[in-house]
């Protein structure tokens, strides 16, 4: 990610009737031009914004050895400046034009960009998306690559490295997957790699990956779809195609004896226990009943392990398991974090107990039903602004091969069986090898599960980061990447979009208790809430945590 | 505990009864409240209501669930010692309120206060405070006023008024010199960085100014010097921001960041120059672009319900008129160059701040006291670990 935000936004649920036969779509009109570029319109007239997004198919899988983090080091360079933007162009036009941020996400499989505007800014937009494929590479110096290596490291150290548990992924991905699978190394990449990335790769990189064909251009909103088509076809169709992308083969993980490593983590004051078993890649028949698997095993006070590890045997205040799911493999994951020193044998001993318990019960229908329900509601919660739908459009075009695959999503969710569930746990889980790993606090390495080797784990000295100095201010000089028009002119702004308040209604109870609220019918959703005002506050202060156990 | 079952429901079934509506309900507890979030669907809206009032009015006091969110509690707090953004966290509250200030305590408890609570402090808690005179309810969706009043006639005629005074907790304007703070992490990549102190209250005519003055400062991501300077200058940090923050209450003035450990000098260093040569050095590009981004981006502003909700809370909170965006619009328009001066020399004051730094004391202490602030108070010596 170029950035995390630091406050986060609640999102409207919606939710459609789980009891009748759904007939969801998010309506879309797609075209291609002829340099490959695929374009996806949605239109949603209820606030006057549109949501850009650029998502190019490549992530980490297309990665070599030693080269690790390329993807999402590139995904950082692309907002620094082009040709015609400038330095910090982007960011300088997002402030100006009132918008949301201009931010971007790295995964295995796909590299996007977007942010929503107001909707006067969508040209000026579309203008800066551009100059992303067609005017950037030139602009990436010796000098900005250098600072910007520094800045990755230091996400990578805000979000692996100075965390507890942060290098749980990079231990089990690394067994899980051999190593000439593409998910063996990080998204994040080694500090090593980052730090040895060459200008002339990066070049190469961006050559081959970023090109019109590889891309899908999204905008969701309120805007005038003939109009945009212009605009498209204005700003992207000179630039040129690029050497044929395939799509990877998919090809599961692979684990031929069950592997047991533990860490010593400097962060982590718990016991924490993850068990990983190859599975299926997103959108295969079996990933759903998966889902619904892991959901029913840890969640909720019917799940088997909630049941066993909670509740009888006081082994950890909660359990969790999913289902992850990438492009050309999947995986099962399994995470118990103990109390304060459990032996993770212990709790090793109770996971295979509260296995048994599924296999002799299964699911029931009525169980099967709320899972579904909640499935359902959270695919509903990604929808629930066009910067959603727009990331969703271009996930189902590039993964699912149809940007209207919402619909058989949904279908696939809701015809998952009891029997599907138990075939898959058969299938993948029960008997199966996998890969454990006990992560454990500073000289607790007894709590490990026993006969655990050491994970390989490379841990950052602080004395060896000396002399990082950068100076990106450096001017680039190079030769200006002919255009058939004049792209150094930012384009105006559309018609001023008006600024509507919601109308407000609000009044007092007999009780005293205010109420207020909006009535907004988007989506046949209420989303409410009770402010019981004093909190901790209220408390007594040689005795804080009530409120807090009360809630 | 709310949401554990009530007088005629186990846990088991209420959490079931909620689930096969299709909704959720959450209750969480916050400084200066207990919220209850829910979401459903609009045709199921009566139902879900009745099982809120249900669970308001009716508590289980189920003792199991008790130990159990008791453990819960205790391993969380465990947890947290190890982590460098909750430490931080609680070490800058309690250095911006003091510790006598319930304010600067960790809504968690403490292992021994959470072993000490029994369930009769809950009750007592809930009869005491647990008023609609002090609730403020909120709604947004696909139902019309009447709808909604009509849905909680039968919470209104139940729910009693209790007579609550909420103590204000105020925090000591006295203002020491400025002091710099170290917590040790032995071996910690990273240094995490709050600097600040007790500024504004949100109802303070001087705090939406001061908002807009702290967007070219550390609001405006990349549109500001601490982004600007730090991150894309230096490459010192992946994230890095200023913010006013506080209610009907004094809050502090907060700058945060998390740095690679060996430029944590440098990186306070840089921050201090920022700050105080921010006033003199604004300009009136500046100026144009705050007023741009914060009067087109309030067409963004209610896209979705939480936007909504977040809206509705202010109105009951603060008594605003549902348009005071516009309001704001105003405020905005009316800057000047000279204002965010004259707002910067009185708001942003390096010699008042708390300079909190958590990190590797062995390689990172030292060097801090070239800040000017004299030597850094180590917080934590007994853990020392050089």
């Amino acid at each position: 990610m170029k950035y995390l935000n630091l406050f986060v936004c609640l999102v409207a649920t919606c939710f459609a009737n789980s009891q009748q036969a759904p007939s969801f779509k998010i309506p879309y009109e797609k075209f291609t031009l002829a340099n490959g570029l695929q374009v996806i319109f949605h239109i949603d007239r209820s606030d006057p914004v549109v949501a850009v997004s650029l998502t190019a198919h490549v992530g980490s899988a297309r990665e070599t050895e030693g080269r690790t983090g390329f993807a999402h080091l590139f995904e950082h360079l692309l907002f620094l400046e082009s040709e015609n933007l400038g330095k910090g162009g982007l960011d300088k036009l997002t402030a100006r034009i009132g918008g949301s941020g201009a931010n971007g996400s790295t995964s295995r499989d796909r590299t996007n960009y977007l942010q929503t505007v107001p909707n006067d800014a969508l040209e000026k937009m579309l203008w800066a998306e551009a100059d992303k494929l067609g005017w950037f590479i030139n602009t990436v110096t010796d000098p900005v690559l250098a600072k910007e290596k520094q800045v990755v490291k230091n996400e990578k150290r805000q979000g692996v490295d100075n965390v507890p548990y942060g290098h749980n992924s990079y231990v089990i991905d690394k067994n899980l997957y051999p190593a000439d699978h593409p998910y063996n190394w990080q998204v994040i990449g080694s500090l090593e790699d980052l730090q040895n990335a060459s200008l002339d790769y990066v070049k190469e990189f961006f050559r081959r990956w970023y090109v019109p064909n590889n891309v899908t251009l999204v905008v969701a909103g309120d805007f005038d779809p003939v109009q945009a088509k212009k605009w498209v076809i204005k700003y992207f169709e000179e630039i040129k195609r690029g050497e044929a992308v395939n799509n990877m083969p998919k090809q599961p993980g692979a684990v031929a004896q069950t592997v047991k490593l533990y860490h010593e983590d400097n962060f982590a004051r718990l016991p924490q226990l993850t068990m990983a078993w190859p599975t299926v890649e997103q959108y295969h028949p079996d990933s759903y009943p998966l889902s619904v698997l892991a959901q029913y095993l840890t969640q909720g006070k019917k799940a088997p392990f909630y049941q066993v590890i909670v509740e009888n045997k006081k082994l950890a205040a909660n359990t969790s398991m999913f289902q992850r799911e990438s492009e050309l493999a999947g995986n099962m994951q399994l995470t118990i974090r103990a109390f304060a020193d459990k032996d993770l044998d212990t709790v090793m001993t109770a996971v295979n107990e509260a296995f048994s318990k599924f296999e002799k019960e299964g699911i029931a229908e009525k169980d099967l039903q709320r899972i579904k329900a909640g499935q359902e509601r959270q695919f509903y919660n990604g929808l629930s602004s066009v910067l959603g739908k727009g990331a969703i459009l271009a996930q189902y075009n590039i993964f699912a091969g149809d940007p209207g695959y919402a619909e058989k999503d949904i279908n696939n969710i809701l015809a998952v069986t009891p029997a599907d569930v138990m075939r898959v746990y058969e299938k993948y889980i029960k008997g199966k090898n996998f890969v454990a790993t006990s992560f454990v606090p500073k000289g607790k390495m007894d709590l490990a599960l026993e006969s655990s080797k050491k994970a390989d784990v490379v841990e950052e000295l602080i004395a060896a980061n000396e002399n990082e100095q950068v100076d990106p201010n450096i001017k680039a000089t190079y030769e200006k990447t002919p255009s058939s028009f004049d792209r150094s002119k930012e384009p105006p702004y559309g018609k001023e979009p008006k600024l509507t308040i919601p109308l407000v209604w609000q009044t007092k109870l007999d009780n005293s208790m205010r109420i207020a609220g909006i009535e907004n019918r988007e989506v046949p959703l209420v989303q409410f809430d009770l402010v019981i005002g004093g909190g901790l506050l209220l408390e007594n202060i040689d005795k804080v945590g009530v409120s807090n156990l009360l809630a | 505990m709310m949401t554990q079952g009530t007088k005629n429901k186990t846990p088991q079934e209420l959490e079931e009864a909620i689930q096969l509506l299709g909704a959720s309900i959450n209750v969480s507890a916050g400084t200066e409240d207990i919220r209850i979030s829910v979401n459903t669907l609009a045709k199921n809206y009566q139902a879900t209501v009745d099982l809120v009032e249900e669970i308001l009015l009716e508590p289980r006091w189920d003792a199991k669930e008790f130990e159990l969110i008791k453990q819960s509690v205790i391993s969380q707090l465990k947890q947290q010692e190890g982590e460098p953004n909750s430490l931080a966290q609680n070490q800058y509250n309690e250095l911006i309120y003091g510790r006598s200030n319930i304010r600067s305590r960790n809504l968690l408890g403490t292992t021994a206060s959470v072993n000490a609570i029994t369930m009769d402090d809950l009750k007592d808690y809930y009869n005491k405070n647990i008023s609609p005179s002090v609730t403020r309810m909120h709604v947004v969706g696909a139902l019309d006023k009447a709808r909604i009043l009509g849905s909680v006639i039968d919470l209104t005629d139940k729910w009693k008024v209790k007579k609550v005074d909420i103590p204000a907790w105020t925090v000591a304007t006295k203002t020491d010199k400025a002091k710099v703070y170290f917590f040790d992490v032995p071996d910690a990549k990273q240094s995490m960085l709050r600097f600040g102190y007790p500024a504004l209250s949100v109802t303070d005519a001087d705090y939406y100014p001061a908002v807009v003055m702290n967007y070219i400062l550390g609001g405006g991501g990349f549109a500001s010097r601490l982004t600007q300077e730090l991150r894309e200058g230096k490459g010192y940090t992946y994230g890095i921001s200023s913010f006013f923050s506080g209610s009907h209450a004094v809050g502090p003035f907060t700058i945060a960041s998390g740095v690679r450990s060996n430029v944590t000098y440098e990186s306070s260093q840089l921050v201090k120059d920022i700050v105080e040569k921010f006033g003199n050095s604004y300009t009136e590009a500046d100026l144009v672009t705050t007023k741009s981004f914060l009067t087109k981006s309030n067409t963004r502003a209610f896209e979705t319900a939480g936007a909504k909700l977040n809206l509705l809370d202010n109105v009951t909170k603060y008594n605003w008129s549902p348009d005071y965006v516009l309001q704001r619009e105003k405020i905005v328009k009316n800057m000047t160059v000279e204002k965010i001066r004259s707002l910067s020399n009185k708001y942003l004051d390096t010699n008042k701040m708390v300079w909190l730094v958590v990190g590797d004391a062995k390689t990172q202490l030292e060097p801090l006291k070239k800040l000017g602030f004299g030597d850094p108070v180590l917080l934590n010596p007994a853990t020392k670990a050089f």
